[in-house]
């Protein structure tokens, strides 16, 4: 019987994503970075860190679609390869968010009084800084590295994900089934996990996708800034920021991977406002 | 602010590497570094350093520069009318751009107008700023010679990191403007309008985008207060003395009452904005007033 209604609700789900082009749009692009990011090694066709001193900054051409880079490395295999770095940092940097705002946001939300204010003070004072340069103070504490950019832009996103989280928290605690969780005796614990937590998800969730376009930019950002990912582990951003001395006489280095950070950032958009209008709880369509 | 103040102090403290060792040469002996630790006042503990530099702000000081020398006051006065400057630039082109399309936008839902608008949002949202301002300067700088590369000289400067800065803000003040307008242009007193005979503009210009102004007020402050912090990467690309670039240097160079007092500086400012905006919603709406 389960199966059957998780059908029908997966029906009415793809039933909203037809007729909606741009979340298509949205849709493929992600799956094909994916796909990308997956099957990297087979796809690339040279070894993205081999060096040809000869063939640097050669334009596009058939051996080399998209054209060296100023070691002579294969640009396309080098943006194969940066997807797996891209959706590595989309992805973790948004469970960062999601765990550590997500979990303080319900805490907040759920006990209320001073926790709630101790929480959304702190929450506040990172949300007052440019998000930008609160990233780069945790990079420069902790190092520059791929996992420091993700521990970074993830601490920038917990304050949106704890706003959420607790805004979702108030309105839940109030309901009559969680009263009736309370008079039955569960415990707190249990509350946050079982009711407060499954009500909350639709909206974090959606707030997610939307996210991780942004974590594309932020990582771009820092590694243009030389502050994420470290040479010679091939990354968009670090890419266009090699390419950047020769803007006049070879500018495919900057135009061909800010073009695939643009593309990738707006499928993850398109995707990201497509879900949270099909999905939107009020409509029917949510996960409870 | 306090708490602001507090925050990025100890975020300064746990960053590794010492600053000392980076004002004086390897060869420097144990006294000397002693020396400079206890001028600096480093050798202080974390929360003797904190209440010290409260007191400090108090009476207009926000320190010295430790590798510059200068008063971070004077550096920050400095580069502080340059971000403003890049910022209200932007701001001026995102309202330039953004205001009119939202509109039309909104006037004609689901038409060609929309969906360009609708692409320009998703394009600009979509962009790393690094990206356009790169892009500005190979098409207008290298190819067609148009404006400088980069620096701060007279206006020619300003176009091309305005328009890199103000990309994504276009997009989203054009939703912002293209929701309000939408709502407001189905309510009652528009219909009221038509039907006295006024003309469409008037219409639209004066009884619809004033009464659509709130929430894009709030978005253009948050906006404003944005581009001052973003301002960071454009200014890195477009090489501009601005506020940015001292926060990225001040970082890398450990450069604690650089870094901190830029900061508290931006947290000031953003909190005037958030001021000025409540204030100007009674002057476009007096029934706020009342509220």
């Amino acid at each position: 019987m389960r199966i059957f209604q998780l059908r029908a609700r997966v029906m009415r789900i793809a039933k909203r994503f037809y007729g909606r082009p741009m979340v298509i749009f949205g849709a493929s692009i992600v799956l094909l970075l994916v796909i990308v990011a997956v099957f990297a090694p087979h796809l690339a066709p040279f070894d993205p860190l081999e060096q040809d001193l000869l063939n640097r900054r050669s334009p596009p051409c058939l051996r080399h679609p998209f054209g060296t880079d100023i070691y002579g490395r294969d640009m396309l295999s080098r943006i194969i390869f940066g997807s797996r770095v891209s959706l590595a940092v989309g992805a973790i940097s948004v469970l960062i968010g999601f765990l550590a705002g997500g979990l303080c946001g319900l805490l907040a939300g759920y006990y209320g009084g001073i926790l709630d204010d101790l929480i959304m003070r702190v929450m506040d004072l990172l949300l007052a800084l440019p998000s930008l340069i609160l990233a780069m103070v945790v990079i420069t504490a902790l190092g520059p590295s791929l996992l420091n950019a993700m521990i970074a832009i993830g601490v920038w996103f917990a304050p949106n994900y704890a706003r959420l989280a607790r805004s979702s928290a108030l309105s839940v605690r109030q309901k009559e089934f969680v009263e009736a969780a309370r008079a039955i005796g569960c415990s707190n614990f249990r509350i946050i996990i079982h009711h407060i937590l499954p009500n909350s998800l639709p909206s974090l969730i959606v707030y997610s996708t939307l996210n991780i376009g942004t974590a594309f930019l932020m990582e771009a950002t820092l590694s243009f800034l030389g502050l994420g990912v470290q040479p010679p582990t091939p990354s968009w951003g670090a890419m266009v920021n090699e390419g950047r001395a020769y803007l006049q006489m070879a500018p495919h280095l900057v135009t061909i991977p800010g073009l695939v950070i643009m593309l990738a950032v707006a499928g993850f958009n398109t995707l990201g406002e497509g879900l949270r209008d099909i999905l939107d709880p009020r409509s029917g369509f949510g996960f409870q | 602010m306090l708490g602001l103040v507090f925050v990025v102090s100890l975020m300064l403290e746990i960053i590794p590497g010492d600053p000392v060792l980076l004002m004086l040469s390897e060869t420097a002996s144990r006294e000397m570094k002693e020396a400079v630790r206890h001028q600096l006042g480093l050798d202080k503990p974390f929360m003797q350093r904190y209440f010290n530099y409260l007191g400090k702000i108090m009476q207009g000081d926000l320190g010295r520069s430790f590798l510059k020398g200068q008063k971070v006051a004077k550096l920050v006065g400095n580069a502080f009318p340059a971000t403003a400057e890049l910022a209200a630039a932007s701001l001026f082109v995102m309202m330039l751009v953004g205001l009119p399309i939202g509109v039309l936008s909104a006037l004609f839902p689901q038409s060609k107008v929309d969906f360009f608008a609708q692409m320009i949002s998703l394009i600009g949202v979509s962009m790393p700023a690094f990206w356009i301002g790169l892009l500005l300067i190979y098409a207008f700088a290298y190819r067609l010679g148009l404006f400088p590369l980069g620096g701060r000289s007279g206006v020619t400067s300003l176009i091309l990191p305005a328009c890199s800065l103000s990309m994504s803000s276009v997009g989203f003040l054009m939703r912002i403007v293209r929701v309000s307008m939408l709502e407001v242009m189905s309510k009652e007193f528009i219909t009221t309008a038509r039907s006295k005979g006024l003309s469409e503009a008037t219409v639209v210009w004066k009884h619809g985008l004033r009464n659509a102004t709130i929430p894009i007020i709030t978005v253009l402050g948050l906006q404003f207060g944005r581009l001052l912090g973003g301002a960071v990467v454009t200014e890195v690309v477009f090489s501009w003395p601005g506020m940015g670039r001292l926060i990225v240097e001040g970082i890398l160079d450990r450069d604690y009452p650089l870094v901190q007092g830029a900061i508290l500086v931006f947290g000031f400012v953003f909190v005037v904005i958030n001021l000025l905006i409540d204030i100007s919603y009674s002057i476009v709406d007096p029934r706020v007033r009342y509220d």
